[in-house]
């Protein structure tokens, strides 16, 4: 009803949107770039693990969470238990 | 686009808070995690974890039984360097953690923004990659939140071509979506369960009150259960019964330059932790781009009586319309509009009628077929062929239904009239807005390009003089590809 639409002719030009990070610098033995992030979205649950030290951290998500958030949780947590 | 939330500074300060000392009353067992009923980890204590200095393994050996073997070893081993440690790091600078017992989050609760954000974009349906993002960092909740809609469009047809699954899926939602089309699949994902759409007087796509409905999906389509023109237009009508996992949505529709409109009748302090503020720039002063398309051939007229089709409204207001007539006015409209993209698509590969079978007489009549063919001469007459562009012809008469896009550019007395009544509605907010996004609307011709930077400023302006110090003092312009990270803001 008197809707309006793009009028772009060509496919719409999509800006790239950069990719969050995958890998963290470990916030206990500070090794760079040490950490991953297994995602489980089935499950709303996520896991990052240093492999280094070998420290890991769980954490609920949800399916529009990006590994980022994991770390950022664990930082949090971290901070909160500190 | 969003960059890296940690950088090595961070870090380094987050290390750094770590190897302080803990006191004994703040230590504390981390418990099992239990998996809930949607599959997130709950705990019953707070995260923790252990960490020393040499004073605190001191203090932790002397008061902690249950560590006592694992804290003596340490303590040896700090005994036995020779360098100093008193800040606890051993010879290569590595702070002397104790390994950690297993950290089993807590934090689902939600996280709070310094100062509301102000995302700015172009194409409305980009503020969709920043609302994403607050969702996923539990900047807002995942369901339930309440979108104030500021636009001269509800910017609320069903995607058909998108399966209602997509929904759920983020890079398929931020590719496909368009202007027209962008809020209808967060509602079907629970993302918001209200839209609150204001408008001027001068729009008219929707009627004004409040409309409660539900939307779900038929065969994997969305669907929705509200008979209002606007979505039966395209088809888009279910039952109630036909929709699966419906939702319960609650729009709200009203006119902005009403005096007596007070946010507080649709908004509480409940919605605190779940409203976005959304405001399309062209909500100021606004056109139809379509008006313009080709028209030395009177174009848009001559699509208008094409793509004319009998409104539910009229047996509605009589009081005598029911389901079935819904239906049979959503399933004629779509099949008069299957038949009418068929047409335009065989124009648009042969470039005239040759080969094309007559449409059935009941979906196209004789007459509109006569002014199908009257339109193609008329653009022939005036345009080269290679000019004619008849995909964008077909989208511009699916624009006209029965009232057709707004177009009125706002004079300065009506620009300023209308920065009146949004500054008075948003004094009269009961609570800010979590997050602030903004369109521009103006690539695609809706707001006037030479209004566009001067309505920004205006509402910026205006944002600044109501929120003041709760607002972030800098928006971020994504259409000038400003870097933003929800997490610093």
């Amino acid at each position: 009803m008197g809707r309006r639409k793009s009028k772009r002719k060509p496919p719409p030009k999509r800006k790239n949107i950069e990719p969050l990070d995958q890998q963290f610098n470990c916030p206990f033995c500070n090794h760079e770039k040490s950490c991953e992030v297994k995602m489980d979205k089935g499950r709303n649950t996520a896991k990052i693990t240093c492999r280094v030290c070998l420290e890991d951290f769980q954490t609920g998500i949800n399916f529009l969470s990006e590994p980022i958030d994991v770390y950022n949780d664990w930082v949090d947590a971290c901070e909160t238990a500190n | 686009m969003e960059s890296d939330a940690l950088d090595k500074e961070s870090a380094a300060a987050a290390l750094k808070k770590l190897t302080q000392g803990e006191s004994p009353e703040s230590a504390a067992k981390v418990g099992g995690g239990v998996v809930g009923s949607k599959g997130e980890t709950e705990v019953g204590a707070p995260p923790t974890k252990r960490q020393k200095t040499v004073e605190a393994a001191i203090e932790q050996e002397e008061e902690d039984d249950n560590e006592e073997e694992y804290l003596e070893d340490e303590e040896s081993e700090e005994e036995d360097d020779d360098d100093d440690d008193s800040d606890g790091v051993d010879e290569d600078g590595v702070p002397q953690l104790v390994p950690m017992e297993r950290v089993q989050s807590t934090q689902n609760s939600l996280r709070a923004f310094r100062r509301i954000p102000v995302f700015i974009v172009d194409y409305h349906n980009d503020v969709l990659e920043f609302i994403y993002r607050c969702l996923g960092t539990r900047h807002l909740p995942l369901e339930g939140n309440t979108l104030v809609h500021f636009d001269s469009h509800p910017d609320m047809v069903i995607p058909r071509h998108i399966p209602a699954s997509s929904a759920y899926d983020k890079d398929a939602m931020l590719n496909e979506l368009s202007i027209e089309n962008w809020i209808m699949p967060t509602l079907y994902a629970g993302h918001f369960s209200r839209v609150v759409w204001l408008k001027n007087s001068w729009c008219q796509q929707l009627p004004t009150g409040r409309h409660d409905f539900k939307v779900g999906h038929k065969e994997d389509r969305i669907g929705v259960d509200c008979p209002l023109d606007y979505f039966i237009a395209d088809g888009n009508y279910c039952t109630t019964e036909d929709l699966q996992e419906p939702k319960s949505v609650e729009l709200q529709v009203h006119d902005a330059d009403n005096e007596n409109l007070d946010p507080k009748h649709f908004l509480t302090e409940k919605d605190a932790k779940g409203f976005v503020l959304d405001i399309d720039l062209d909500f100021f002063s606004t056109s139809n781009p379509f008006l313009e398309i080709y028209k030395d051939a009177d174009c848009y007229n001559q699509l208008k009586e094409i793509f004319h089709f009998e409104s539910v409204e009229v047996v509605k207001k009589a009081g005598t319309a029911s389901i079935e007539d819904y239906l049979a006015t959503a399933d004629r409209r779509q099949t008069q509009l299957d038949a009418l993209k068929r047409i335009f698509w065989h124009l648009e590969d042969q470039r005239n009628f040759d080969g094309l079978e007559k449409p059935d007489e009941s979906v196209i009549t004789p007459e509109i077929y006569a002014k199908i063919v009257r339109l193609a001469e008329t653009l022939q007459e005036k345009y080269p062929d290679d000019e004619i562009d008849w995909h964008l012809i077909f989208d511009s008469g699916s624009t006209t239904d029965n009232n057709g896009l707004p177009h009125h550019i706002s004079t300065s007395e009506e620009l300023e009239a209308y920065f009146a009544n949004f500054k008075r509605f948003l004094e009269r907010l009961p609570v800010p807005p979590v997050a602030i996004t903004m369109a521009h609307s103006a690539q695609d011709d809706y707001c006037p390009q030479d209004q566009v930077a001067f309505i920004e400023d205006r509402v910026l302006r205006l944002l600044q003089e109501v929120f003041r110090e709760k607002l972030h003092e800098k928006a971020i312009l994504h259409y000038m590809d400003d870097p933003w990270d929800v997490m610093k803001l």
